[in-house]
């Protein structure tokens, strides 16, 4: 099963990600801080649904287009969680 | 910041900056080509940080630059151009390259870099420095070359740098690299240092000659005259006559506990002492504890000079200006109209002992920044404010409630201060400048917190990406991570 990823370029060659998976229904990423203010205030959707982690892909959808909306450059990724065999780089794709 | 590009037009609000090291020659040539570098931005009109490191990074001698369009308050993270003069790369990666990093270097074979462990995607330019070198006549030219290969590569104006080479017999040097890349490298980054259309008057200090005449301040009679002077001159006239009159009063002392590193440097009434090259100023809060001393931590090579200047209004016997580490061998440019409010703050107090009292109730006050309350706040003392600042900046700019406290004074401990600031956020992050945990444990003795701790990696400063993607807060507290990431099973969890 693939999961979905929502991977935030900083400079650098550094990025903050933010994993779904479906498997366990659970988050992985690589900035708790950040995402955990999301967790907590949820995220509003295009048809104003306020979206929460428990809704899983559309939580991620939602913050995907809230990070598109704000002038962030974010893409989807699409792969096997971490700990693989190249933790520096996850998301095989 | 992003990197200056010469596709992208750079934009002030955002800040662009650029990260260039030299490594792997002599200390004393890659020193002149720092001079000439620094200088050479610094007229271009842009800001620039610099900083030289020979112990660390594998014992290979290194000039960090970093160039900006905006204030710069750290040295930054990674490296967008490298500069390697030595014969062999080293292993490891040590100076950050990442993906799109251009790499200046003898070797000209990409499995080189890449069997030494360096990310793909590095652009790799062939020099031979040695031949250029060689050519040139002497074996200490290397730096000179690499600043003349910069200027073309940068697309600096020839006309702006060239004059600014030291000794002038270098200038052969800087021809031939300038003349190498003109004929031979074939641009393939997209880097690039803009012309800034307006240029505002700045000055190029370094750390010495900050606190040389902050002190020297201590004894000077100059008047509102000489500051007026001080900004219609060119400020380097200003500041070499007030360093030669700050010699005359100020003498290097020595204390017999002190590493071989460190050196001091006494104002003309004995009361002050600037302390450089302390690896950790909490080796002196510890000796100076029972004692009425005072211990000041600057933060930037401006903050050296106010600080050192306001230091002779308190009535203390013992002030110290403890300079860490991440400002050890450091030059910065500084706005000249920051630099005059300086001299002029001090030059008012002088005459007016309840502005004396107001300066040093406002002035070493501990400064706050971010949202109150906040989930997380940092508490940093010395140099690592500056990756605090811009770590700050970064976390807001996701929309994350953060704050940060940046004490001046190390001794005597601040705890009301931090108190204060503690109880308005839900969890402390104590931001340390090595891996020795000293501040933390100044905390804990002093005051019944119980703070989280950031540290560097190993050999190296703190930037702020060690701050920014540094994880267990705010909820998750006191709990070791095993890896980078973290996993949470129970969706429950998330519900808010």
């Amino acid at each position: 099963m693939t999961n979905p990823c929502l991977c935030v370029p900083l400079p650098r060659g550094k990025a903050v990600m933010l994993t779904f998976d479906r498997k366990t229904r659970s988050f992985v990423g690589n900035q708790e801080g950040l995402f955990r203010t999301f967790f907590k205030r949820g995220v509003m959707d295009f048809e104003g649904h306020r979206r929460w982690p428990s809704d899983g892909d559309e939580f991620l959808t939602a913050l995907y287009d809230w990070l598109f909306l704000h002038g962030y450059r974010v893409t989807w990724k699409w792969g096997s969680l971490l700990g693989d065999k190249r933790p520096s780089d996850p998301f095989t794709n | 910041m992003s990197p200056f590009t010469k596709w992208l037009p750079s934009q002030q609000e955002c800040g662009s900056d650029l990260i260039v090291q030299l490594a792997g020659g002599s200390i004393r040539g890659l020193e002149k080509a720092r001079k000439a570098f620094e200088r050479g931005i610094t007229h271009l009109g842009l800001e620039i940080g610099a900083q030289s490191r020979g112990e660390d990074l594998m014992n290979i001698p290194s000039v960090r630059l970093r160039i900006s369009n905006a204030p710069i308050s750290s040295m930054g993270h990674g490296c967008d151009v490298l500069a390697y003069l030595g014969p062999r790369l080293p292993e490891g990666n040590p100076f950050g390259l990442q993906d799109r990093s251009v790499l200046l270097s003898e070797s000209c074979r990409d499995e080189d870099s890449m069997s030494v462990g360096f990310p793909d995607g590095v652009i790799r330019y062939h020099v031979p420095f040695s031949e250029l070198n060689r050519a040139c006549g002497s074996l200490r030219g290397k730096g000179l070359i690499a600043v003349g290969l910069l200027t073309k590569l940068l697309e600096i104006p020839k006309e702006i740098m060239r004059p600014w080479v030291r000794p002038h017999s270098g200038d052969s040097y800087f021809d031939a690299g300038f003349h190498f890349a003109s004929e031979h490298l074939h641009k393939k980054d997209v880097y690039g240092i803009p012309f800034p259309d307006t240029r505002s008057t700045r000055l190029l200090l370094n750390v010495d000659q900050s606190l040389l005449l902050g002190l020297g301040l201590e004894n000077c009679r100059c008047d509102e005259a000489c500051v007026e002077r001080f900004l219609q001159e060119p400020g380097e006239d200003w500041m070499m006559s007030h360093a030669r009159a700050a010699w005359q009063v100020v003498s290097p002392v020595r204390h017999p506990d002190d590493p071989s590193t460190a050196s001091r440097l006494q104002g003309p009434h004995r009361h002050v002492t600037g302390v450089i090259g302390i690896p950790d100023p909490t080796i002196l809060a510890a000796k100076t504890s029972n004692a009425q001393g005072v211990i000041l931590v600057p933060a930037d090579v401006l903050d050296v000079f106010r600080l050192t200047s306001l230091a002779r209004f308190l009535r203390k016997d013992t002030i110290q200006i403890a300079i860490d580490a991440g400002l050890f061998n450091c030059s910065q440019t500084v706005p000249s109209e920051r630099f005059a409010e300086c001299i002029r703050e001090t030059f008012h107090a002088n005459r007016n002992v309840l502005l004396q009292e107001s300066l040093l109730t406002q002035g070493l006050l501990a400064q706050r920044e971010g949202e109150m309350p906040a989930d997380v706040g940092f508490v940093a003392w010395g140099s690592t404010q500056g990756a605090v600042r811009e770590a700050i900046g970064l976390c807001q700019k996701f929309g994350m409630n953060v704050a940060a406290l940046y004490p001046k004074v190390l001794w005597p401990f601040p705890a009301a201060e931090l108190e204060a600031f503690a109880a308005t956020v839900k969890q402390l992050v104590v931001v340390e400048p090595n891996r020795m945990g000293n501040l933390t444990r100044l905390i804990q003795g002093a005051t019944p917190l119980h703070p989280l701790q950031i540290f560097p990696e190993v050999g190296r400063q703190l930037n702020l990406m060690d701050i920014f993607l540094k994880e267990g807060f705010p909820d998750i507290q006191h709990e070791p991570k095993k890896n980078n990431m973290i996993r949470k099973e129970n969706r429950s969890q998330w519900n808010p």
